[in-house]
């Protein structure tokens, strides 16, 4: 009898230990050998940290990943697009919005340099490179406004979120201002970028299991004021 | 001062020479900064956190250091703490539809088409990973259709309609630009609102 | 139009007309006060005076034409917002630098490798006659030896070399006893000579 129930529970923990390896790390690992990379060592490494903090999911990395090996390009501009991804990591960036705007590049079969460098044609297209420098300079406008993240680097009077909750709101404002940039809206017009935002946070925060509380998305809007996104995207766009 | 000897006049020169070489990068620099300046609103009270963030003396920055790294270990631990409790799933998965099946919340979105010459018709979004899930018309009158179980959250996503994509869904909340297209963007899980 | 004065700061000089825009003969201390009581037309006057020195540090520190660019842009307007903070007696120069390598330092911090994308600068005047062609290899040459320098022995480097600043200037935009400074100066030009003499610059500098 004993056997048996020790048999059964050998072969559920090698059934659940094959269940997590389909997701694991290791398979994007794998995915990314595909791939001639120069700085290999240097992308596994971020995507380590990026898995550990939560901010990467196996889920959405391998797809992402094995699309890029597959699909036609060249290996520079493949190895572009994980090395953005890998840095902003490195710059303790949240990267859902990268990975993302990859996959719907990659599905869309945009050429892989307009994914990574953007393009101004006739209507203006954000490259993975422009939206890094828009999370960078979110981050820092918050940090700036004495509004931290609980694993990073804050100062005297301040407020800290906790990591899910600051990369959120980090994600979805530089959405915003990308997706107001590529609309071809006036960088001076900050009041309008600033009720965007506002609109975006306000929802967010009121569904029924939101990303961040109503209290975080006031917090940011009384401390960021419509000229200080008319900077950051002005920063960006030069 | 000492002599100068060729390394001096070779660092001098390089220097001088590679910022010569960028000076176009600077062309207008000081009107661009003025009306950024100009532009901006004026503000109160944030002068002191400024100030704070810039203090040059060492004393003080060694005694910020020491009261930020005591903060940041016990917030570091609450963070934690709270992320888990807060995030209804792993940081930054909200969207990832399947995974999240489980909640009490989610929701069968309705996805509509009219396509009535259409021989496929699907939805790409951030909830499964741009790749195609399709729609349906079992009755052949050209609206297709598909349910979709989906965690509160915002969505974007487009129709592909026999390859080609579509992102001006009537019933969406919103649309974005995306790539020089457009995006549908839908809400799940707004109160007192169904799919 | 701009120049060095015996101190070292990068001054501006232009037509002495009184019609030729408000500040050109204003000095730096009336500019000061006016900037600080929210005339952004002064600060402009300040930025023509100083972008080319603040690019300049900016660029030595981080080796890096995209980033030296943000830099600046990021340390005037930083350096605006925080006037407040800057006290008139002090020189103004030192302070402005100090900013300036600050940020620079902080942005070296989060890059730890320079990105793939980012296209080469461009190398000028390819084709031209050998003795320009010579010039560019030297000077390419101490770039690359300038970009392996560790960046605290690189600093001092850029602000004795390009901004010409005193040892005591330089102690204090980078918060290093001034002892230090001389010896990290020293130092790194013995590092430079190795380097470039493996490259057979030196030598070339020793025939001519």
């Amino acid at each position: 009898m004993t056997r048996a129930i020790a048999l059964v529970l050998g072969i559920a923990l090698l059934a659940s230990m094959a269940a997590v390896a389909a997701t694991a790390p290791d398979a994007v690992y794998r995915a990314l050998s595909g791939i001639s990379l120069v700085h290999h060592d240097e992308i596994v490494k971020a995507f380590e940290i990026g898995f550990s903090l939560g901010r990467l999911s196996p889920d959405r990395m391998l797809p992402l990943v094995n699309r890029l090996a597959a699909g036609a390009g060249n290996p520079q501009e493949k190895e572009g697009i994980l090395l953005v991804i890998a840095q902003a990591l490195e710059d303790d960036l949240p990267v859902d919005l990268l990975v993302d705007k990859a996959e719907e590049g990659l599905a869309r079969r945009v050429p892989l340099a307009v994914i990574l460098n953007g393009s101004v044609g006739q209507s203006r297209i954000l490259g993975l490179i422009q939206r890094k420098e828009i999370l960078e300079a979110v981050r820092d406008l918050l940090y700036s406004k004495g509004i931290f993240s609980a694993s990073g680097k804050g100062k005297a009077v301040a407020t800290y979120l906790p990591i899910g909750r600051f990369d959120r709101i980090v994600t979805e404002v530089a959405d915003v201002l990308c997706d107001y940039i590529e609309s071809g809206g006036s960088p001076f017009d900050g009041h309008v970028i600033y009720g965007d935002v506002q609109a975006r946070l306000e929802t967010l925060s009121q569904l029924c299991e939101p990303p961040f509380l109503p209290e975080d998305a006031a917090l940011v809007l009384a401390r960021i004021s419509a000229g200080d996104l008319t900077s950051v995207i002005l920063k960006v766009l030069k | 001062m000492k002599p100068e000897d060729d390394l001096d006049r070779l660092l001098r020169d390089t220097l001088n020479q590679e910022v010569e070489q960028h000076a176009y990068l600077l062309e207008g620099l000081e009107d661009r900064i003025r009306s950024e300046l100009a532009g901006r609103l004026p503000r109160a009270g944030l002068g002191d956190l400024f100030r704070r963030l810039l203090a040059p003396t060492r004393g003080a920055r060694i005694a910020q250091l020491a009261v930020v790294g005591a903060t940041a270990v016990v917030f570091l631990v609450l963070g934690v703490f709270l992320a888990e409790k807060v995030l209804p799933t792993g940081g930054g998965s909200l969207r990832h539809a399947a995974v999240a099946a489980a909640g009490t919340t989610d929701e069968d979105v309705l996805f509509v088409m009219p396509a009535p010459d259409a021989k496929s018709v699907a939805v790409v979004g951030n909830f499964n990973n741009w790749s195609p899930t399709p729609l349906s018309d079992p009755d052949g009158d050209g609206i297709w259709t598909a349910r979709i179980h989906l965690s509160p959250g915002r969505y974007e996503y487009a129709f592909v309609v026999d390859g080609h994509w579509w992102g001006q869904d009537p019933l969406a909340d919103d649309y974005v630009r995306s790539f020089g297209q457009y995006n549908s963007v839908r809400y799940v899980g707004r109160a007192g609102e169904g799919a | 139009m701009s120049g060095r004065n015996l101190d070292g700061h990068l001054v501006y000089i232009g037509s002495k007309e009184e019609n030729d825009g408000v500040y050109h003969n204003t000095s730096e201390v009336d500019l000061l006060r006016a900037a600080l009581a929210g005339d952004v037309d002064a600060w402009g006057e300040i930025v023509l005076r100083y972008k080319d020195a603040v690019f300049g540090l900016c660029l030595g520190f981080v080796r890096n034409r995209a980033d030296a660019e943000d830099l600046t842009h990021d340390t005037f307007i930083r350096a605006y917002e925080n006037l407040r903070r800057y006290r008139l007696d002090k020189k103004f120069s030192t302070w402005l630098f100090t900013i300036a390598s600050n940020l620079s330092r902080n942005r070296l911090r989060h890059r730890r490798y320079h990105p793939v994308v980012s296209p080469p600068d461009q190398m000028v005047g390819g084709t031209d006659p050998a003795a320009i062609v010579a010039r560019e290899a030297r000077q390419a040459r101490v770039k690359a030896a300038l970009d392996s320098l560790p960046p605290g022995y690189r600093e001092p480097i850029v602000l004795r070399y390009y901004n010409e600043l005193s040892y005591k200037e330089i102690a204090d935009v980078l918060s290093i006893p001034e002892g230090t400074v001389k010896t990290r100066i020293h130092r790194a030009k013995v590092m430079l000579k190795e380097r470039m003499e493996r490259s057979g610059v030196m030598k070339n500098e020793a025939r001519g």
